[in-house]
């Protein structure tokens, strides 16, 4: 019985580790909890539970089903030929763990991968099994985000859609010659791009997310772009994830040079922009350098080509607010708002809370606009 | 329109007549934060919405095999019942008792109640009448070091910030004394060259 406890104890340890590098930062889902016979719900704003020391928030129980995998991406530490220990769960293990945890609200959901063990259908089966008991045994209905494995069946899908709140596929590369640099087993269009086809069909409450590594492939930002808007545009994705490339040891990879952090900031900089304030991406075409984003903020940037001349505060309309550095959506509605009743005063968007000090060159307020030096150069 | 600042009622510090000069002012600089003192309130507001939120993220409940869950909670502001009654809509099925300096709340299917017994008091009282339950009994063979081992194998060394940390993890949820230790280590003063060679 010790022994098992043992044993438990450390695939948590090699399994949470091993899927380290999964991005996953949302717990929020639209799921309806109508029963009261149930344990947990998934509230819409998310929670984060902690921070680790790299101060990125912990809200799930991220884990791998299996460590053990037959692909050989060049970049992951759980590719095949790679030194590791390893471990799998069986789905009474890690509905029992998680579950433990859930309910001493250490965690606010699940989040489950894996490597591919014998095949991805067979691993599929073993992680729907593990969430099929979460949610019957367990009576779970909080939040649970679902990795499809690259190649996995449609029925298997469709089957694991019907107990998760998320799915998603991970992209890794921007495109197809991209792909081959990484990996020599993953086909990118058939394995990828047609799961997240299936998954746009099946509807989840928080519907589908990909994430691709950053560097990897010594691809440009542009590629990573122009894939990204493709997908928010044909896909339906809530959102990408990025994640810079960290070389880690015993992997093909692990000389090669890592990726400023720098670069994952400002790519998730745009892709807000381009999800939040429908921006268009040719826009961005023209302050990048050389294919890649200069290291400035792409909203003051933009809002240097974008503006011939300081905008009325009063008379600005959404485009233009939005636009604005320093002027969010939240404070862009709230301007529209006010314009209706009164006439705009610094004081009012310094109480709203607008970083006057990036938005007062771009905007004239009663007659007045305040030139700094370098906003136009 | 006062429904906005609902929870700044619930702050610590908080002053009837900032509530009544605000509630006489313009409903749309008001609801838009753009006088001085929709600002104060809002910010009130947004102070116990926090605490709120921390207190929920960060209060680990234990179990009891008779279908209970306690805690001891902390919380700055006089959010006690609201912290009750959103554990108990996430565990429906479950009792669940919080301790604070306030006294114990008690939520459960039948009532709600504040009283001025201990924790501990509550817990043997509320057993007594109660049937061990098997869902709960499943889970209570835990080892914290789970939780441990999931936090450490989540952080990237690669990626260590310190100064992100120290923002968002607020100081009296740090759990770890390493943690807490390499905190209060930070926060002294300590020669420009260390922080240079960081």
């Amino acid at each position: 019985m010790v022994n098992l406890k043992m044993n438990t104890l450390q695939k948590v340890k090699v399994l949470a580790d091993a899927s380290k590098f999964d991005s996953c930062a949302s717990s929020a889902s639209n799921r309806k909890t109508t029963t009261s016979d149930r344990i947990g719900n998934a509230a819409s704003c998310g929670i984060c539970h902690s921070f680790t020391e790299d101060g990125r928030c912990i809200s799930l129980y991220k884990t791998l089903y299996s460590n053990i995998c037959s692909h050989d991406c060049k970049y992951c530490q759980n590719a095949s030929g790679c030194n590791k220990k390893p471990a799998t769960f069986t789905p009474e293990e890690l509905a029992k763990t998680f579950m433990s945890l859930y309910v001493r609200n250490y965690v606010e959901g699940l989040f489950l991968s894996s490597g591919i063990t014998k095949d991805s259908d067979t691993t599929t089966e073993n992680m729907i099994s593990a969430i099929k008991l979460i949610r019957t045994k367990y009576k779970f209905q909080g939040y649970i985000h679902f990795k499809v494995l690259p190649g996995t069946s449609y029925e298997l899908i469709k089957q694991a859609s019907e107990f998760s709140d998320r799915m998603s596929v991970n992209l890794e590369a921007p495109n197809k010659s991209r792909m081959s640099e990484i990996s020599s087993v993953k086909d990118f269009k058939i394995d990828i791009l047609r799961r997240q086809a299936w998954l746009k069909k099946m509807n989840t409450p928080a519907g589908q997310t990909t994430q691709l590594v950053v560097g990897g492939s010594d691809e440009t930002d542009l590629e990573i772009l122009k894939m990204i808007d493709w997908e928010y545009k044909n896909i339906n994705l809530k959102r990408g994830y990025y994640s810079a490339f960290t070389p880690v040891e015993d992997t093909p990879f692990q000389n090669k040079s890592k990726q400023p952090l720098q670069r994952e900031h400002r790519l998730y900089n745009v892709d807000f922009m381009l999800r939040k304030y429908n921006i268009k991406l040719n826009e961005f075409k023209d302050i990048l350098k050389g294919d890649m984003l200069p290291n400035i903020d792409p909203k003051i940037s933009l809002a240097r080509n974008y503006f011939d001349g300081p905008i009325d505060i009063n008379s600005a309309d959404w485009n233009d607010l939005i636009r604005i550095p320093g002027i969010g959506p939240t404070n862009a509605y709230r301007i529209l708002e006010l314009q209706k009743s009164t006439k705009i005063t610094k004081k009012h968007l310094h109480n709203m809370g607008v970083v006057l000090k990036r938005a007062t060159p771009f905007l004239k307020i009663d007659g007045y606009h305040q030139r700094t030096l370098g906003a136009y150069t | 329109m006062m429904e906005e600042f609902y929870l700044a009622k619930r702050h610590k510090n908080f002053k009837q007549h900032l509530w009544n000069l605000v509630k006489e002012q313009p409903e749309s600089l008001v609801l838009n934060k753009a006088t001085k003192e929709s600002k104060e309130l809002y910010s009130l507001h947004r102070q116990v919405s926090g605490d709120y939120q921390r207190t929920r993220a960060f209060s680990r409940l234990n179990i009891s095999e008779y279908g209970i869950l306690y805690a001891k909670i902390e919380p700055e502001h006089r959010i006690e019942d609201l912290i009750a009654k959103w554990f108990f809509s996430r565990f429906p099925l479950f009792t669940i008792i919080l301790s604070s300096k306030k006294g114990t709340f008690v939520i459960s299917k039948d009532f709600f109640k504040h009283s001025s017994l201990s924790l501990e008091e509550e817990l043997k009282q509320i057993s007594k009448s109660k049937e061990i339950d098997p869902l709960l009994n499943d889970l209570t063979d835990f080892n914290t070091l789970s939780w441990e081992n999931i936090y450490d194998s989540n952080f990237i060394k690669e990626r260590k910030n310190k100064k992100y940390f120290q923002k968002n993890i607020p100081k009296k949820y740090l759990y770890k004394e390493s943690l807490l230790l390499e905190r209060k280590k930070f926060l002294k003063t300590k020669p420009l060259t260390d922080f240079i060679n960081e």
